[in-house]
């Protein structure tokens, strides 16, 4: 059923209605949780910093075609918006009333099955829901702190998994992180740290690759440095011998053995299956709008992923501008968001936690802040949970610093604008 | 022949020397000169670059920084891969190509010095383009791979991509006339008795390297070339919204990107070659099994582009044949290995200053290999593509495959440039910095890519785990810094002022080392007549011979620039007649300077008039070759009578057409992928109606081309017989003319191109066609005036014969675009 209707989707303008009106809306109405800041944990960040990036969210989203130069000017336009807009900008008030305790997700979700895709109706309980602070707290809390559900990746897999291969692991990691990042939790976008099955079969290759690698680099450089050193005799060197064997046949073997593990694994994850769970997104120049399909509902987010743990989930990738690539580094490979095409990537996370999603394709000057979220729930969670944050908006990148002073370059830029603006070649 | 070794000098630097004043400094067009010029200009853009490598190390030192914004970041590292790759790498090549080839090869010079010329003043004035953007502030910010539709209008409304895409283009142009002017050379223009196979082998690795670029650069400037068509004109290849597709950008990039690798790589592992040799004392070990590894690696690096492009969601099973095609690649690479390492094993090896470098760079390569072979796996390639990973990939690669042989090679051919001595000391102390700091910089960040950092992000939050090993990579980059510094003051240094050079300070068995140091510009005062591929080694009193006269073609008793030309087995052919300083390629530079600049102005009108000049430059230029009358046979070495080149059925000339044959019919099967590949796979495709116009005018287009190629052959069977051409060359000049003009009438009859994919292609296609008889008219016009201006005889036919075969090239590269023009559109 969920795969013949998203099978019947055309490519590329299907999504396209749905951000439309989400550009024509006033900056401060769907705001969401970005807004919100003040029960946003920050870590390291002072207060000021802070502001001044909460104050640059909503101007992205009031132009997400705009050029990214333009976002500077757009903030000031947002400090004078109107004050009737204010209910929604600060909706905890009104969270707490209506926030997730006060009414049953169960009770939310047949209301919506009539009002399917209609954004404007949903806004006001959409701005109440988002109020529950712990739900809050934890999505933008991710990237800056390590999530508290969030532990090291080793503890994370199933012991199923063989203990030889998670031992070697944990001590190859163990070696690479106590030299180069004393950091106690997993980082968040680490490959080496994976939460999910296609991620942590990636990462044992890696290390596989790695141990193969180190074994042929000391075989090769010792070869050489033995050669400089030994005494030099006369004795020809058995020529076919030497170019077939060392040349040709041995490489080839261990190549055709890589070859082999990587089809296998690539087969598993980009191979044609028939998944439960899929979700479409639409990435834009400001960042990724989800839907999610449950039953007959149409579910969106934007800038934030819902998906079940212990479960293959199929992602529909497109773009509607330029291309981009969606890239949970923990759960897995990435796959190009092109415009014009929609592209296939499975994953599969093991454990319910909230990951961090990243823009991999250089995509303007808004690449580095193309950060997502993904809320990985229990497997039953997910109806319930994907209800309550229907229509939530995530700042692209709460934990990315926003440039308060112009670049040291920045006089020099704006002369050969000037000259250039004079010789009328701009 | 014999004579006093002062007196052949003096005779030969009479013919040979450039001309006096700014003139002779503006119009030289020796091998040595034009090499070192572009060498050294190669080497001022890779202060750029480095610099702007150091920007972006700077930049991502630590979270949030404060020193660069994104707009302002994006140019720079777009910048840095640009000058890097197609600035400073390719133009090295050709510098030490041009410089080194002839001298090898046992010759006085390439085949064609003012091609040579050109290209470099091609170079220069596209470098320019893009250093003038650069400092204005308006360089390219897309990406030195210019993704569409991120470079396309809506999205980068400024000049930015503009210059990219005919800077760029225009430094093409050289890398072009290089890749000609090299495998002519190769073919052509080599010492009595050196079959293909008693070459040097740094001569195959440079003569696969060029016959790559024939094949490798033209889908790059046919890409460039529809980009910029869409951004100024609005014809939407590449737009999906109408019909077009950005991953045909892509795949017309990296069909040139991936084989820019290898072209990278050949002529610094020939480096390798020709230096582990000199310097393990004895001939290298699998010479045979070293050229078929390198041919088989040219071919194979055509079938890998799209390993970067296994995230577009391609299928499964092409992606796999990809991959497996990628780890091919090895397999040539690691012969080469075996018998670099084999030949040290069996020779007496010294630890010179070169040969540190060669170790550097063995771990750096065989590092980035290694790496290579990982991102050729599908799955992990998925994970760290577009990481800092394959930053720290490609950088193991490129540096340790490139700049390292390139600083072993500037080390070893010191002593012959200079006539000075390379030594130890700073050179050493250089090498540890440079090998540390590139380590300490690159080998960090494959764990910075493993943590997640994606590539061209001005920024990062802290708490990523990024922090320290990007500042361990910052710091290793400006030790990288210093010790690029500290190897440029060694080499100025021993330029200036190191020890003089005794002939013996080098023992290589290669040809250059028998010319005397800081080589004069006729390279040799009499040419060498080889037997082996160690001539210096078989006959350590060569060079004095030659010096004293005792080989071909001795001195300048005709008081004209000659070299030998041979055939393919290393037979005396011809002797070639090699032009003097001219003005001639700095002016057709110009031209075509000025009509490259106009686009970018948007002065239309002016494009037009560059072309008109580029033309007439051209026209002029070659004007200047052949001879009024027959020439008289030369006496190359007692008894051995040639004919000169302008006298001469195989003259190098036929050869350098055939390889302009290669060039455009990869253009035309550039065009024709794009034409197919948006008509079969785009998604959103349906084309709107067109009412093509009737078959009749195909047939017309097809009668007159045809004629033309029959008129133009005529007049060749006629040039033979000893006939006047001029007749059926203007008959030839007037049908393409007229079939140019249906061309073009076939072009305007696309009622909107800038609707849709398709008429876009239709008129890509007319275009195309319009453009080659276009010049095939000037071409037989060309000949038709030579004829009737007495260049042209039985024996100097050269023009007649190639305007014949390049009437007929035209008429298939017409053919098959009409062809495709009409054929049915599902």
């Amino acid at each position: 059923m969920l795969e013949h209707q998203l099978a019947a989707i055309p490519a590329g303008d299907a999504y396209e209605h749905q951000p439309a009106k989400r550009q024509g809306s006033a900056p401060g109405q769907d705001d969401g949780i970005a807004m919100d800041h003040p029960q946003a944990p920050v870590g390291g960040q002072d207060a000021h910093q802070h502001e001044t990036r909460s104050a640059m969210g909503p101007g992205f989203r009031a132009a997400p075609n705009a050029r990214p130069g333009q976002k500077f000017r757009k903030t000031d336009e947002r400090c004078d918006q109107p004050h009737e807009e204010a209910p929604a900008r600060h909706p905890e008030t009104k969270a707490h009333e209506k926030g997730i305790g006060g009414q049953p997700p169960e009770d939310v979700s047949p209301q919506r099955t009539d009002r399917k895709g209609d954004w404007e109706g949903h806004r006001h309980d959409v701005q109440g829901v988002i109020g529950d602070r712990n739900l809050r707290a934890q999505i933008l809390g991710v990237g800056v702190l390590a999530f508290p559900v969030e532990r090291h990746g080793e503890q994370t897999a199933p012991p199923s998994r063989g203990s030889g291969r998670a031992r070697l692991r944990r001590a190859a990691a163990l070696m690479l992180l106590t030299a180069a990042t004393p950091l106690r939790a997993a980082p968040p976008l680490s490959t080496l740290h994976p939460a999910g099955d296609a991620a942590a079969d990636t990462a044992l290759l890696w290390w596989v690759l790695l141990a193969v690698s180190a074994l042929i680099l000391i075989f090769v450089i010792g070869a050489a440095i033995l050669a400089m050193r030994r005494s030099p005799s006369d004795a020809p060197l058995p020529e076919r011998l030497i170019f077939g064997g060392l040349g040709l046949a041995i490489p080839s073997l261990i190549l055709a053995g890589l070859l082999g593990a990587a089809i296998v694994l690539g087969a598993r994850w980009l191979g044609p299956r028939d998944d439960e769970v899929r979700v479409a997104l639409v990435a834009d120049l400001n960042g990724w709008t989800a839907r999610h399909r449950r039953g007959a509902d149409e579910l969106f987010t934007r800038n934030l992923v819902v998906i079940p743990a212990g479960q293959r989930i199929e992602f529909l990738v497109t773009s509607q501008d330029v291309i981009h690539s969606f890239w949970i580094p923990r759960l897995g490979g990435k796959v190009d968001a092109i415009p014009g095409r929609t592209n296939r990537i499975r994953l599969h996370a093991r454990e319910p936690g909230l990951l961090l999603g990243q823009c991999a394709e250089y995509c303007g000057p808004n690449h580095a802040h193309m950060q997502f979220r993904v809320l990985v729930t229990g497997p039953d969670d997910w109806g319930p949970t994907l209800a309550r944050l229907e229509g939530a908006t995530v700042d692209a990148d709460p934990g990315v610093f926003t440039p308060r002073d112009p670049p040291a370059i920045a006089p020099l830029m704006a002369a050969a604008a000037r000259l250039l603006d004079r010789l009328g070649m701009r | 022949m014999t004579g006093t070794a002062l007196a052949l000098h003096r005779q030969l630097a009479a013919v040979w020397g450039a001309g006096p004043g700014w003139r002779g400094w503006l119009g030289a067009v020796n091998h040595g000169v034009v090499g070192r010029r572009f060498m050294l200009v190669a080497a001022l853009f890779f202060l750029v670059g480095g610099v702007l490598g150091l920007l972006i190390r700077a930049q991502l030192a630590g979270p949030d920084t404060h020193f660069l914004n994104a707009p302002a970041y994006a140019q720079v590292f777009t910048m840095h891969g640009t000058v890097m790759m197609f600035l400073f790498a390719i133009p090295m090549i050709e510098g030490f190509t041009l410089w080194i080839l002839p001298k090898i090869l046992g010759a006085r010079d390439l085949a064609f010095p003012r091609l040579s010329a050109f290209g470099f003043w091609c170079y220069v004035f596209g470098g320019l383009i893009l250093l003038t953007a650069l400092l204005a502030g308006v360089a390219p910010d897309t990406g030195w791979f210019m993704y569409t539709p991120l470079a396309s209008r809506p999205y980068s409304p400024g000049i930015n991509a503009d210059v990219w895409l005919i800077g760029v283009t225009f430094v093409e142009v050289s890398a072009v006339a290089f890749a000609i002017e090299v495998v002519v050379t190769v073919l052509k223009v080599r010492a009595q008795g050196m079959a293909l196979m008693k070459m040097p082998l740094l001569a195959w690795y440079l003569w696969i390297t060029a016959a790559m670029m024939l094949v490798g650069f033209p889908p790059l400037i046919m890409g460039s070339v529809l980009l910029e068509v869409e951004r100024a004109l609005g014809l939407p290849f590449f737009d999906p919204a109408r019909g077009g597709d950005p991953l045909l950008w892509q795949h017309l990039f990296w069909m040139f990107g991936h084989p820019e690798v290898y072209i990278i790589f050949f002529p610094a592992a020939g480096i390798i070659s020709t230096l582990i040799a000199a310097y393990a004392g004895r001939p290298i070990i699998g010479y045979g099994w070293i050229v078929g590894a390198l041919i088989a690696q040219a071919f194979l690096s055509f079938g890998l582009w799209v390993h970067h492009m296994f995230a577009t969601g391609l299928p499964h099973l092409s992606l796999t044949l990809f991959s497996a095609a990628s780890l091919l690649v090895v397999l040539p690479t690691a012969v080469q290995i075996v018998a670099w390492i084999a030949t040290l094993w069996a020779g007496r090896p010294r630890l010179t200053l070169p040969m540190w470098y060669i170790f550097g760079f063995l771990f750096i390569f065989v590092t980035g290999g290694l790496t290579g072979v990982m991102v050729a796996l599908i799955p992990f390639n998925l994970q760290v593509h577009d990481t800092h990973f394959v930053v720290a990939h490609l950088h193991y690669v490129l540096v340790g495959g490139f700049v390292f042989p390139v600083i072993a090679g500037l080390y070893h051919w010191l002593p012959l440039a200079s006539g000075r001595t390379a030594e130890r000391g700073l050179g050493l102390f250089g090498f540890w910095l440079l090998f540390l700091g590139f380590n300490l910089t690159f080998m960090v960040m494959h764990l910075t890519g493993l943590l997640g950092m994606p590539r061209r992000v001005y920024t990062y939050a802290p708490g990523l785990g990024w922090d320290i090993p990007n500042l361990v990579s910052s710091m290793g980059a400006f030790v990288m810094g210093i010790g690029f510094a500290a190897v440029l003051v060694d080499l100025l240094l021993q330029w200036r002022w190191g020890p003089h050079a005794p002939r013996t300070a080098i023992s290589a068995p290669t040809l250059e080392w028998a010319l005397p140091r800081r080589p004069p510009p006729y390279n040799l005062a009499s040419l060498p007549a080889v037997t082996g591929r160690e001539p210096l080694w078989d006959n350590p009193r060569l060079p004095l011979a030659l010096a004293r006269g005792q080989g071909l073609l001795a001195g300048a008793p005709r008081g004209a620039m000659e070299t030998l030309g041979v055939s393919v087995d290393g037979r005396a052919e011809q002797v070639l007649l090699l032009p003097g300083p001219s003005l001639a390629p700095i002016l057709a530079a110009g031209a075509l300077g000025i009509f490259f600049l106009s686009i970018l102005a948007g002065l239309y009108w002016l494009t037009a008039l560059g072309a008109v000049a580029t033309i007439v430059c051209v026209w002029r230029w070659m004007w200047q070759t052949g001879a009024r009358q027959d020439p008289p046979l030369v006496e190359a070495a007692p008894g051995l009578l040639l004919a000169p080149s302008s006298a001469h059925p195989d003259a190098p000339a036929r050869l350098a057409l055939w390889g302009w044959f290669v060039v455009d019919a990869t253009f035309l099967a550039s065009l024709a992928f794009g034409t197919l590949f948006l008509r079969i796979t785009t998604p959103a495709w349906a084309p709107p109606a067109i009412a093509l116009p009737p078959l009749e005018g195909a047939a017309a287009i097809l009668v007159a081309a045809l004629a033309a190629a029959l008129l133009a052959s005529l007049a060749r069977h006629r040039v033979e017989r000893g006939g006047s051409a001029a007749g059926p060359l203007l008959g030839a000049a007037v049908a393409s003319g007229a079939a140019t003009a249906g061309l073009v009438a076939l072009l305007l009859s696309v009622p909107r191109p800038d609707l849709h994919a398709h008429p876009a292609t239709l008129v890509a296609l007319a275009g195309f066609a319009a453009l080659h008889m276009g010049l095939a008219t000037i071409a037989s016009a060309y000949a038709h005036a030579r004829a009737r201006g007495g260049f042209v005889s039985a024996r100097r036919r050269i023009d007649v014969a190639n305007t014949a075969e390049l009437q007929w090239w035209t008429l298939l590269v017409v053919a098959a675009c009409v062809l495709l023009f009409w054929w049915p559109v599902g």
